[in-house]
């Protein structure tokens, strides 16, 4: 295990690892959107004056929901992965935290159908109800994500098994809990706005004007998020100990810990860059992408490192060789590229074909 | 090595015992309520939403199609208003309840649900290609619909129904295998598996399901939405033509209850009471809407304002409650026939844990230990956590305090020993005499509200008739005939 992820594994391990962080990837970047989007949304709503148009609000009450739709079909994906991968520890881990899992189910739904009162017309006239419904759903999706970051910690932590199942206990006690839902959340920030971003360039490019400090609000949220997050991340790394931060540095993880590292200043320089452009903001958007892109992966895969480390991971060997012998990928390859094909037209035509909405 | 014992019906399954490792979950106690109700609740609700967003795609492509051809002016209009109740419900409540189905799965069999991922993990994976195009496709029409010309719409509306019922044509080859795994069981081909002989007649029942459910629902939606009268006479006549395929439902019934097991097959023609009547119930809801679809909708004769829409649709639900009871139960004693019983073991385990005991090896304590009297009780509670708890409660729903309370010792030993001759829908008991003994102990001091002080059994004698008992049972499941077994 000294070679860069996803090298030094048997075959079968190192496809499934793979496979797995590309979709847990995906997953994380429209939960982002929606986690930090519900967040920002409440703070509008909070500090805005009413009467006056507030452009970044409109556009995250009007795709909030189609994003948590993506979040969850997104992480369907890596459900299906983490399943092979660590089968026991996480279905363990589920059991043992069932009163969650039961509740989250009805938390989305809520969550889901707030997202969609916010865009009635009734809410939409009510000021303090507005607020009410948005910190509904942000109350819904900070529940979701702490219960995987706590179904994480608890499923690489053999040890804990047994006592908190003689104890009853609903709550897994983890001093990292917490803080690791604060970097989640801040880190979410930064994907928001890159997000955003593209959201506000495409409906300028539309044709509705735009206002310049839209796009710096965007931009200074981006690098705001940038800060909060490496701060925490900071905090975050003092708490894990020493052994996990070594791991976090050793061959499996150090070049995409660089690599995210890199991620976060080429993606702090698209921001900057933003900031400051007056036209040709595709192309900061486009730096900025491409940084995030590199941090969520970097970053993903340390996570993934951490996990690998703090678990008996050789001894899954057997079981990943075990489910690769199954038939079928070539099968899952095959739709999935054209079922993408598909997607894409779909979206074409969708936005190509529609007549513009009268202005 | 160790070999089940075999049947014509039941494979030989050969492991080195070494090597056996039974992965043991924490066992969640859910009071009163059995964990198969848990599922079930949920199950039946997704599958009725799914159901509903595969007809209804279907229903919106046949409009649309109509409206293109100018048969039917008012279908534009209805469609829009539909695939917003569609979005609304469907996309938000079925496709987290689905979502949902693997949390519950998880807690009712975390093994159950591992082998299934372990063996159709890529199927798994395909579906979820189809799923994500059915959200794409759907959401442009939802977004951008309205202002789309007609070969546009008819287009997404096309794409997202095939996705939807590609989702359906997936999930279905891996549900029905659990039922009826067909040649896998030999060969291990996971083609053999997923085109297994209760497929194609449950693949086509499920298609005209969800073509019935959403005929209903544009029932109801019809009769609520302004239309002139005359509109909604002819859109409701245009939406019931989704419900004529349900005359084809009865030969369908009868082709997946002949592919199915012989012994499933009796639970449901009348071997379990429960289960007859489930079958009972889906048959005769069914039977009352293709009834009504007859009459009122295609010969025109009844009118159907939102009320009877309603009780339509409550009855539609009751006809895939029925249908899911029926799939759940049909499958006992096994989650996936032949290879792992309810209670999660393989029949090659079963012979191990019959030497070397059930829960030897389970590293959770019993919660409450100390309430309990003595060990004996506290290793019967165990025995009956890993055992029996995925379908018994000890005095809720299936309770064995009701079930067994009043036989005396003996008749308990006797029936625990031959478990799956007492009823053929459960798996061979387990473990050791001293396990089986426990048990029969713990069941009485429930029975017995639990006292303070009991008194530990340990008579050799009574073990070795418990043992005698438990090799006359063998390790092969109670539905094998005596002269199944002398062939
Ligand atoms: C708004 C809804 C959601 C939010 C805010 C959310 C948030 C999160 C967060 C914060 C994590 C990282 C946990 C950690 O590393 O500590 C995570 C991981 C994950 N999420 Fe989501 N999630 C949401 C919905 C879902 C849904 C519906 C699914 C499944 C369909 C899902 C599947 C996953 C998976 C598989 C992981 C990886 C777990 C692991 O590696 O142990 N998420 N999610």
């Amino acid at each position: 295990m000294d070679a860069p992820f996803p090298f030094g594994f048997p075959g079968p391990t190192a496809f499934y690892l793979a496979t797995y962080v590309l979709t847990l990837v995906a997953h994380v970047v429209f939960m982002n959107y929606v986690l930090a989007g519900t967040g920002v949304l409440l703070v509008r709503q909070i500090r805005g004056k009413s009467g006056t148009s507030d452009v970044l609000a409109e556009l995250l009450r009007d795709w909030l929901p189609f994003a948590l739709s993506a979040a969850i079909t997104a992480g369907i994906a890596p459900l299906l992965f983490i399943q092979i991968l660590y089968k026991k520890a996480f279905y363990t881990a589920n059991l043992l935290l069932f009163h969650r899992w039961m509740l989250i189910l009805p938390a989305l739904i809520v969550g889901f159908y707030l997202l969609y009162a916010q865009k009635t017309a009734f809410v939409k006239a009510r000021p303090r109800l507005k607020v009410l419904v948005t910190t509904g759903a942000l109350a819904c999706f900070l529940f979701t994500a702490l219960s995987w970051t706590e179904n994480y910690l608890l499923a690489r932590s053999e040890g804990a098994w047994a006592p908190m199942y003689a104890s009853k206990s609903m709550i897994y006690e983890n001093r990292e809990i917490l803080p690791r839902m604060l970097l989640w959340t801040l880190g979410a920030l930064p994907t928001l706005a890159v997000l955003l971003g593209w959201q506000l360039h495409r409906r300028e490019r539309a044709g509705s004007p735009v206002e310049t400090a839209t796009f710096q609000r965007v931009a200074r949220l981006g690098l705001g998020g940038l800060v909060v997050a490496g701060a925490c991340a900071a905090g975050y790394a003092m708490l894990v100990g020493p052994a996990a931060r070594a791991h976090a540095v050793g061959p499996m993880a150090l070049p995409w810990f660089v690599a995210a590292a890199a991620g976060v200043v080429v993606e702090g320089a698209g921001f900057v860059g933003l900031y400051r452009a007056q036209a040709n903001r595709g192309k900061w958007l486009g730096i900025a992408s491409a940084g995030l892109f590199f941090v969520i992966l970097g970053t993903t895969v340390v996570r993934e490192v951490l996990r690998i480390t703090a678990v008996d991971f050789a001894a899954l060997y057997p079981e990943h060789a075990r489910a690769a012998q199954v038939s079928g990928r070539w099968l899952f390859l095959g739709f999935f590229l054209v079922n993408a094909v598909l997607a894409t037209w779909a979206i074409r035509t969708a936005l190509t074909r529609a007549e513009r909405p009268a202005a | 090595m160790k070999t089940a014992q075999g049947t014509p019906y039941i494979i030989t399954v050969t492991v080195d015992t070494s090597s056996l490792g039974v992965p043991y979950y924490p066992t969640n106690d859910f009071g009163p309520l059995m964990k198969g109700l848990v599922i079930g609740g949920l199950g039946i609700f997704h599958v009725f939403l799914a159901q509903f967003a595969i007809g209804g795609g279907v229903l919106m492509t046949y409009f649309e199609w109509l409206s293109g051809k100018g048969k039917l002016p008012s279908a534009r209009r209805f469609t829009s208003g539909y695939f917003k109740v569609l979005v609304l419900v469907s996309f938000v409540v079925g496709a987290l309840t689905g979502v949902g189905m693997w949390f519950t799965s998880i807690q009712t069999s975390p093994r159950t649900i591992g082998l299934m991922v372990d063996t159709f993990h890529w199927v798994w994976a395909t579906e979820w290609t189809f799923f994500a195009l059915e959200v794409i496709a759907g959401y442009c029409f939802y977004r951008y619909g309205d202002r789309l010309d007609g070969r546009s719409r008819l287009f997404l509306l096309g794409l997202y129904t095939t996705a939807a019922w590609f989702s359906l044509f997936w999930i279905n080859g891996i549900l029905s295998w659990q039922l009826t795994p067909g040649a896998w069981l030999e060969s291990g081909d996971l083609w053999a598996g997923f085109f297994n002989p209760t497929f194609w007649p449950s693949l086509f029942f499920r298609t005209f399901a969800a073509m019935a459910i959403a005929a209903l629902v544009a029932a109801l939606v019809i009769s609520v939405s302004p239309f002139e009268r005359d509109e909604q006479k002819e859109l409701l006549h245009r939406a019931a033509h989704l419900l004529a395929p349900m005359a084809l439902m009865p030969l369908l019934g009868a082709w997946y209850l002949l592919a199915m097991p012989k012994d499933s097959r009796s639970w449901v023609l009348g071997g379990s009471p429960a289960m007859s009547m489930f079958f009972g119930l889906g048959a005769g809801a069914s039977l009352l809407v293709g009834l009504y679809a007859l009459f009122g909708l295609l010969l025109r004769r009844l009118y159907i304002n939102s009320a009877t829409a309603s009780l339509l649709i409550v009855l539609g639900f009751a006809a895939t409650a029925g249908g899911e009871f029926v799939r759940e139960g049909a499958r006992k004693p096994f989650t996936v026939r032949e290879t792992l019983y309810s209670n999660a073991m393989t029949p090659a385990e079963i012979v191990t844990m019959r030497e070397q005991g059930s829960v030897t090896l389970d590293p959770y304590p019993l919660r409450d230990a100390a309430d309990f009297p003595n060990d004996q009780v506290r290793l019967g509670a165990k025995v009956y956590r890993f055992q029996c708890s995925v379908c018994h409660t000890v005095g809720g729903v299936n309770g064995l305090v009701h079930l067994a309370g009043t036989w005396t010792a003996e008749q308990t030993r006797l029936n625990v020993a031959k478990l799956q001759h007492t009823k053929p829908f459960m798996p061979p008991f387990a473990g050791t005499p001293e396990e089986l003994e426990a048990l029969v102990r713990y069941i009485e001091w429930e029975a017995a509200s639990r006292p303070k002080e009991f008194e530990v059994t340990s008579d050799p004698a009574e073990l070795a008739q418990i043992k005698r008992w438990l090799d006359e049972a063998g390790t092969a499941p109670g539905y094998t005939t005596a002269s199944e077994k002398k062939r």
